[in-house]
């Protein structure tokens, strides 16, 4: 009887201690390690397979490294690229209607970071850890700081993707103005101080002032105001962040109605401001601002870091031989005379698809892994000026050549993400459309409150207050990305 | 008289099933042919609206797999919403403006054309270049023509003494001038089908009307108008169902903006659809979006069968 008990106690203690071991475990399936194309020892195990990429070239960028990454993995893995690419706008109805149907069309799919929540819902995404453990490869995911990585690589607490681009706020400027010892003489003359680039709002204003010459068809600078979603991201890039505005709190409030908020919109859309601007500017998008600049008819612009490789282009930009670049200004705080700075961190990766077989996901990491590995990131950021590792944005030589390169490891390290909820987009809609309101004279409190309201209506027919949903802070994912590298034995100099 | 043999018997039932087998196929052969592109039309555009509008009664998002029954929950919310009655009021807007402004043009050029004897069909041609350009290339390139700092349009504007405009982002401005490209797009069309109509109006009944000394303008309107307005409510059909959907041009455009003041039903829809996950919401307001069109087609074959068989 004693033996029979003791049997009973230990068989309940082996249950209990294995269920407690499997349900702390990572929930995927394991992955035995498997070799991987490595161009220094000439591995080529996927030679002759295919290779089914679903992509955009909505920015430039996307397509520099289309030919730089993709022409490379082709000739060190042997493998066939076949590469479709879709208008922006069409891209993720097309990669929903995939996921829903549970389909396997494409191997390697792009995916900003606001989409990972829903095609995450839809079990279309497949987490990437088992790959990473069982054959690492060049991909060094260690090598991004963990704000941009945990913004555009991963989901919550899972690592899906790698990042094809980080697209944080940067500040453009003629260097040809700021330095012409004519224009330095005016400026010092009118406003009683040197000319220099412009750290916080009012001296954006003043140097606006100073550079908007209609007649000479030169304007002081230009930002995004023609769709929702863009206006929303210059707001809160180049102004909202840096004022103390933040999408939600913890519980998932939005706080677009707080005093910041008002004061910040009333800045960002108010006539003062506006008239600073080339004229059309309440219609400007992304190609507009782009081509304002480009063509010398603004001294400054609020940019992205995707575009920079743009501007630097002589064949595409007049002024590529006179751009500078900066940290975005910053909110001059009245009471401690410091400048807040804060932006937006967002940008795709490219992640692999849960519903095509083990084998062809064993070959979308190898792509993956090189492709978008740390060896290839060079000659791009050589060639264009476009990095997003660490290691290059820090390398002497590279920053020699790219000065700008320190001022974006900066921002990379500051960003903080947008949400990535499935309903987001609507969200964005609503903020968006409440900042074009005011374009058109709309009271700012009201306007910005009732799309607050807006907001709140949304999170709650998606029944995340009823659920008692938790937003994630920046901080959060920050936590979450040091798990993962723990989890997967790398190091990174911020955890 | 003996029976038939088996073999005659058998002849005689062929030749029976031969005879019914001809009265059948006579009075269905007209079924025959027009099966196929019967079954291409139940396929593509029958079934899609069935789906589309059961979708409706139903809770249906790419974010989940669950697919709740909720009745008239999306119709309810497609009707209270704002932002619907808006884009509602737009399209009905632009739909009015657009269609006459393209009957008018339209067939104000085919009765022009009447007069001209010389170059007539080089002249047709030019007239009809517009509708051969796809909508898209259309808006594109009317966007640069009036882009603020490079475009023709402002380029020209101060050689004439007129200062130049923020044609697309004004909210005074950008319905108007997507209306008048859209009118600009599709007045040849309404050409084409006016002036195929005025070629084949009978002569005697002018002949007559001169003989008796009637005025130009009571030919038109006693004679030319009443024979034309089968062709009339034909192209007004077309236009009107057409510009119901237009979504490329605006959405190239001004993608809705400056401020909702262009945004269309379509473009709503499509938002609603794709950009906010929302397929039954959308699928909704396109079921609202059919039964309009539907009764505004309805009425308008009601007005021109009835004229048809008056006459």
């Amino acid at each position: 009887m004693m033996k029979a008990t003791r049997l009973a106690v230990y068989s309940l203690l082996l249950l209990v201690l294995t269920v407690g071991f499997v349900s702390v475990m990572p929930v995927y399936a394991q992955v035995e390690p498997f070799e991987v194309t490595d161009p220094a020892t000439g591995a080529r195990p996927f030679e002759g397979q295919e290779l089914r990429i679903i992509n955009t070239e909505v920015v430039p960028i996307l397509a520099y490294e289309h030919e730089v990454f993709d022409a490379a993995y082709v000739e060190a893995s042997g493998v066939n690229l076949i590469y479709e690419n879709y208008d922006q706008g069409a891209l993720l109805p097309v990669l929903q209607t995939m996921c829903a149907a549970g389909g396997d069309d494409y191997d390697i799919m792009f995916v900003e970071d606001g989409w990972s929540g829903t095609l995450e819902a839809l079990g279309c995404l497949e987490p990437l850890t088992p790959y990473y453990l069982a054959a690492p490869g060049d991909s060094h995911p260690e090598d991004y700081t963990l704000r941009a990585f945990g913004t555009v690589a991963m989901h919550n607490e899972t690592w899906y993707g790698m990042p094809t681009l980080i697209a944080v706020g940067m500040f453009a400027y003629r260097t040809d103005l700021f330095s012409d010892p004519d224009e330095q003489a005016a400026f010092q003359e009118q406003y009683g101080r040197e000319l220099t680039v412009p750290e916080s709002w009012d001296e954006l204003v003043e140097v606006g002032e100073f550079f908007t010459r209609p007649d000479e068809e030169l304007y002081g600078f230009n930002y995004r105001y023609g769709a929702p979603n863009n206006i929303l991201f210059d707001y809160m890039i180049h102004f909202g962040f840096s004022r103390g505005v933040d999408f939600f709190d913890a519980d998932f409030n939005p706080l677009f109605a707080t005093p910041e908020a008002f004061d910040a919109a009333a800045f960002f859309t108010g006539q003062d401001f506006l008239n600073l601007q080339p004229p059309g500017r309440e219609s400007f998008q992304f190609g507009e601002v782009l081509q304002n600049y480009s063509q010398g008819k603004v001294a400054m612009y609020g940019t992205e870091s995707w575009a920079i490789p743009l501007l630097l282009d002589p064949e595409a930009s007049v002024v590529a031989d006179v751009t500078g670049f900066a940290p975005i200004p910053g909110w001059r705080n009245p009471e401690t005379g410091e400048i807040q700075r804060q932006l937006l961190s967002a940008g795709p990766a490219y992640m692999v698809n849960a519903n095509i077989s083990p084998e062809r996901k064993r070959l979308a990491w190898d792509y993956l892994q090189l492709a978008h590995g740390q060896q290839f990131a060079r000659p791009m950021a050589e060639q264009y000026g476009a990095a997003q590792r660490i290691s290059l944005l820090s390398d002497p030589e590279l920053v020699e050549q790219y000065p700008f390169f320190p001022a974006l490891l900066v921002a990379m390290n500051g960003g903080i993400g947008r949400p990535s909820e499935p309903w987001w987009p609507e969200a964005e809609n609503a903020l968006g459309r409440g900042l074009q309101a005011l374009l058109t004279g709309a009271p700012v409190e009201e306007t910005l409150t009732a799309a607050n309201d807006e907001v709140v209506q949304i999170v709650t027919d998606a029944g995340y207050y009823e659920s008692g949903a938790h937003y994630v802070t920046v901080e959060e994912r920050e936590q979450f990305v040091c798990d993962l590298f723990e989890e997967v034995n790398v190091e990174h100099s911020e955890c | 008289m003996t029976a038939p043999t088996e073999v005659q018997q058998a002849s005689i039932q062929t030749a029976a099933f031969r005879r019914w087998l001809y009265r059948v196929s006579q009075k269905y052969v007209h079924w025959f042919f027009i099966a196929p592109a019967l079954l291409a039309i139940l396929a593509v555009a029958i079934y899609p609206i069935v789906y589309s509008t059961g979708l409706s009664f139903f809770r249906v998002s790419f974010d989940s797999r669950e697919r709740p029954f909720v009745l008239l929950e999306n119709f309810i919310w497609i009707l209270n919403d704002s932002d619907y009655r808006i884009v509602l009021g737009n399209t009905l807007l632009y739909v009015l403006v657009t269609v006459s402004g393209a009957f008018f043009l339209g067939f104000g050029m085919a009765l022009l054309l009447r007069r001209i004897t010389v170059g007539r069909n080089w002249l047709r041609l030019i007239l009809i270049l517009p509708l051969t350009i796809a909508p898209i290339v259309v808006g594109l390139t009317w966007n640069w023509m009036l882009d603020p700092l490079f475009g023709l349009i402002n380029w020209i504007l101060p050689g004439l003494g007129l200062p130049p405009q923020t044609w697309l982002a004004s909210t005074s401005t950008a319905r108007i001038v997507v209306m008048l490209v859209d009118i600009w797009q599709w007045y040849p069309l309404v050409f084409l089908i006016m002036d195929a109509g005025l070629s084949g109006l009978p002569r005697p009944p002018y002949e007559s009307a001169r003989l008796e000394g009637a005025s130009n303008w009571t030919i038109f309107r006693r004679i030319t108008l009443p024979m034309l307005r089968p062709v009339i409510l034909v192209v007004l059909l077309l236009r009107t169902v057409d510009a119901f959907r237009t979504f490329d041009l605006v959405r190239v455009m001004t993608d809705g903006g400056p401020a909702y003041t262009t945004e269309m039903l379509s473009m709503y829809l499509y938002r609603t659809a794709f950009n906010f996950n929302k397929l039954s919401r959308a699928g909704a307001g396109a079921t609202i979006m059919l039964i309009v069109i539907g009764i505004v087609s309805a009425l308008m074959f009601r007005f021109l069968y009835r004229e048809v068989e008056r006459r």
